[in-house]
């Protein structure tokens, strides 16, 4: 008979960005998003690994600094490791900052008393900045096993995994009972003395010396910008070809699909709502967004990767205190640049509950990677002028940028408003740590961002606009008396958006577009062209004199592209934040907010213009 | 000879030793957990603009808070 398969439970304990989902990566084969920033992970993530014929359950669990937690995430991570429901504990530390890791590793083996193996990892950056560990009389000192790990490259990953077997398997505690009784700075102390030795004093000169320019006072925001706009310049430039070629290739395959389903006989209203309703909305989305996507998340992932993410919200603490908010805030902004609702469960990073919720309904207010083709099209048909080529792009770039600027800057501003009315309260203190800089691994992160990021987001958009596609076929084919349902709403849409610069078409497009924003432009193109079928977008030369021919000024281009920036949430943000909050209030006002604030900067600009 | 000062007082690219923690600092318990304990070596390494946040190299690793929170850690230089 076969022998029965065992089963073990490990977890990964540790600091935050120490690089236990390094570790667990390795282990498990998963791809756990990781980034040189603490607090990426706010969730407990669980995988699995084979090993000797025996299965390994592995918890990744969120960094934390004590067992005595500051936030919900640093919470769980106390309570798991306190509960003991675990047959092996790594705790990891980081290899070049031994002094702060060693007691936060002491304080654990006080506590759990069994179950424990260290793995120092980074140890390759410790070797390069000249810090040498002697792991073995650590191993003596402490009691329990410890590993050397470099876990990026895969090094001494092995010997954990063995060290994990033997500790998993050994029914007999490590018993560090007596440790509880000891000072435990003196001993970590006397532990760092024993085991730790440093060639140089300054292991981080260099860092230091980037930080000179990217924390200065007079080039830190400047270089941020640049950095943002270099960005932007990159996807913009870089995207419009291969989104081109998607096009042409899902307009050729839809038409054989097409014939096929008439060649077996397939009735011609399933047809037309197949083909014309859901494929056409779905081959919108990705030969949309999949370009776009495919660049910008490698170029944030690399800026993620190298550790400058906290250097700018170092940089924008002070203008985020003004408006009563919390620095961190900017990291939540940055991830809603990717998807709003990464970006609302990034607001876990922030300790204070009250900051968290202003973070979480301000959140939308900063366009997400489905809003930035809508916002790329109308500046290039209405903006960028006639210039060509690398000009134009880089005109857009300074547009869009500007843009994103207003979108921050409307986000500090309700933010004020938030913290001096429905969430008053006392501002949190700033803590933040600034990571050393890493080099990233450059052809991981591409690959890593567009098979995880990329088609995460694609595929949750995709599975929003199937429905929606079908849906949008349904309005636009059912007549009631002359016109079709979607007419009618129209129309009946159309004094509102008049009074806010923009029309029926524009208000029913960003309605219909509440399962996801990317599929807003392609519905008002219907609108416009009377079709019963989402509309393929021509060239932007054409697809600017459908718009003009259809009443749209230099006015309603400007309040197209503040209500594309300002509106309500996607229907998957909206999800994330009840998610988060647990409350119908904070999400109506999430929804809100954004709503409220696109209206009234719609009107203004409207009536600004009729007086001019 | 040594002088008392407190953290954000302390000058740009000076080494400090902690001496003294307001008790009444809401985040003592935090800042001692990332190493800003009686008797640790504290370098004081950045501002933010207007001052704050302040960033220094305590155990190994840059930790910023804000200069309230640094008025309230007391150092010898």
């Amino acid at each position: 008979m076969a022998e029965k398969e065992k089963v073990f439970t490990i977890a990964l304990a540790g600091n935050p960005n120490v690089g236990k989902s390094t570790v667990f990566n390795n282990f498990t084969g998963l791809h756990q998003h990781t980034g040189n920033w603490p607090g990426k992970t706010v969730e407990s993530s669980q995988g699995e690994y084979i090993y000797n014929k025996s299965k390994y359950i592995i918890q990744d669990l969120p960094g934390t600094y004590s067992l005595t937690p500051n936030s919900a995430e640093e919470q769980v991570t106390s309570d798991y490791i306190k509960s003991g429901d675990y047959d092996a504990l790594v705790i990891v530390l980081d290899a070049t900052c031994m002094e702060r890791n060693i007691r936060f590793a002491l304080s654990i083996i006080s506590y759990v008393k069994s179950k424990v193996i260290i793995c120092i990892n980074l140890i390759d950056e410790a070797e390069k900045k000249g810090i040498d560990i002697d792991a073995i009389k650590m191993s003596e000192m402490l009691g329990v096993p410890v590993i050397k790990t470099a876990a990026r490259s895969g090094k001494g990953t092995d010997n954990l995994k063995r060290e994990i077997e033997v500790i998993s398997s050994n029914s007999q505690k490590t018993d560090n009972t007596e440790l509880r009784d000891k000072d435990l700075t003196e001993l970590s102390d006397k532990i760092l003395a024993a085991c730790c030795t440093y060639k140089s004093d300054f292991t981080d000169r260099r860092d230091r010396q980037i930080d000179r320019i990217l924390l200065s006072k007079r080039f830190g925001i400047p270089v941020m910008l640049l950095m943002l706009a270099g960005v932007f310049w990159i996807t913009i430039a870089g995207a419009n070809v291969p989104s081109e070629l998607l096009n042409k290739g899902f307009r050729f395959l839809g038409e054989k699909l097409r014939t096929g389903l008439s060649v077996i006989h397939c009735p011609e209203l399933i047809i037309s709502a197949l083909i014309d309703g859901v494929y056409t909305a779905l081959t919108w989305i990705v030969s949309v967004m999949l370009p776009p996507m495919a660049i910008f998340f490698p170029l944030f992932t690399l800026m993620e990767d190298s550790g400058y993410l906290p250097r700018i919200a170092f940089n924008l603490d002070t203008i985020f205190r003004k408006a009563n908010a919390h620095g961190k805030q900017s990291l939540t902004i940055a991830m809603g640049f990717g998807c709003n609702a990464c970006g609302v469960t990034g607001c876990r990073i922030i300790d204070s509950p009250r900051e968290r919720l202003i973070a979480i309904i301000t959140n939308s207010l900063v366009p997400c990677n489905g809003r930035f083709p809508m916002l790329i099209a109308i500046i290039s048909m209405f903006f960028a002028g006639t210039s060509l080529g690398a000009a134009k792009s880089f005109v857009q770039s300074l547009i869009l940028l500007f843009i994103i600027v207003l979108s921050v800057l409307v986000t500090l501003i309700c933010s004020k408003i938030l913290s001096k009315t429905v969430l008053k309260g006392m501002e949190s203190s700033f803590i933040l740590e600034l990571p050393p800089y890493r080099h990233p691994q450059i052809g991981k992160v591409i690959v890593r961002s567009i098979f995880d990021r990329t088609i995460f987001v694609l595929l949750r958009a995709v599975s929003a606009a199937a429905p929606a596609g079908l849906l949008i076929w349904i309005l636009a084919n059912i007549k009631m008396g002359d016109s079709t349902i979607l007419l009618h709403i129209t129309q009946m849409l159309d004094p509102i958006g008049k009074t806010l610069g923009l029309d029926g078409a524009i208000l029913c497009a960003f309605i219909l577009g509440f399962p996801a924003n990317e599929i807003v432009l392609p519905i008002m193109l219907m609108i416009y062209m009377s079709g019963s079928t989402l509309a393929e977008i021509p060239d932007l030369v054409q697809f600017k004199e459908i718009l003009t021919s259809n009443g749209w000024t230099m006015t309603t281009a400007v309040c197209m592209l503040i209500f594309a920036l300002f509106h309500f949430p996607c229907s998957t943000t909206c999800i994330t934040i009840w998610k988060e909050t647990h409350s119908r209030k904070w999400t109506l006002l999430s929804f809100l907010v954004p709503l409220i604030a696109g209206v009234v900067l719609c009107f203004a600009v409207n009536a600004v213009s009729v007086i001019l | 000879m040594s002088k008392h000062i407190t953290l954000t007082d302390a000058p740009i690219g000076s080494r400090c030793m902690i001496c003294g923690i307001d008790d009444t600092l809401s985040v003592k318990m935090r800042l001692s957990e990332l190493g800003f304990r009686v008797g640790a070596l504290v370098d004081k390494l950045y501002t933010g603009s207007k001052g704050s946040p302040i960033a220094f190299r305590v155990s190994g690793a840059v930790i910023a808070v804000r200069c309230d929170d640094a008025e309230k850690i007391i150092a010898e230089i």
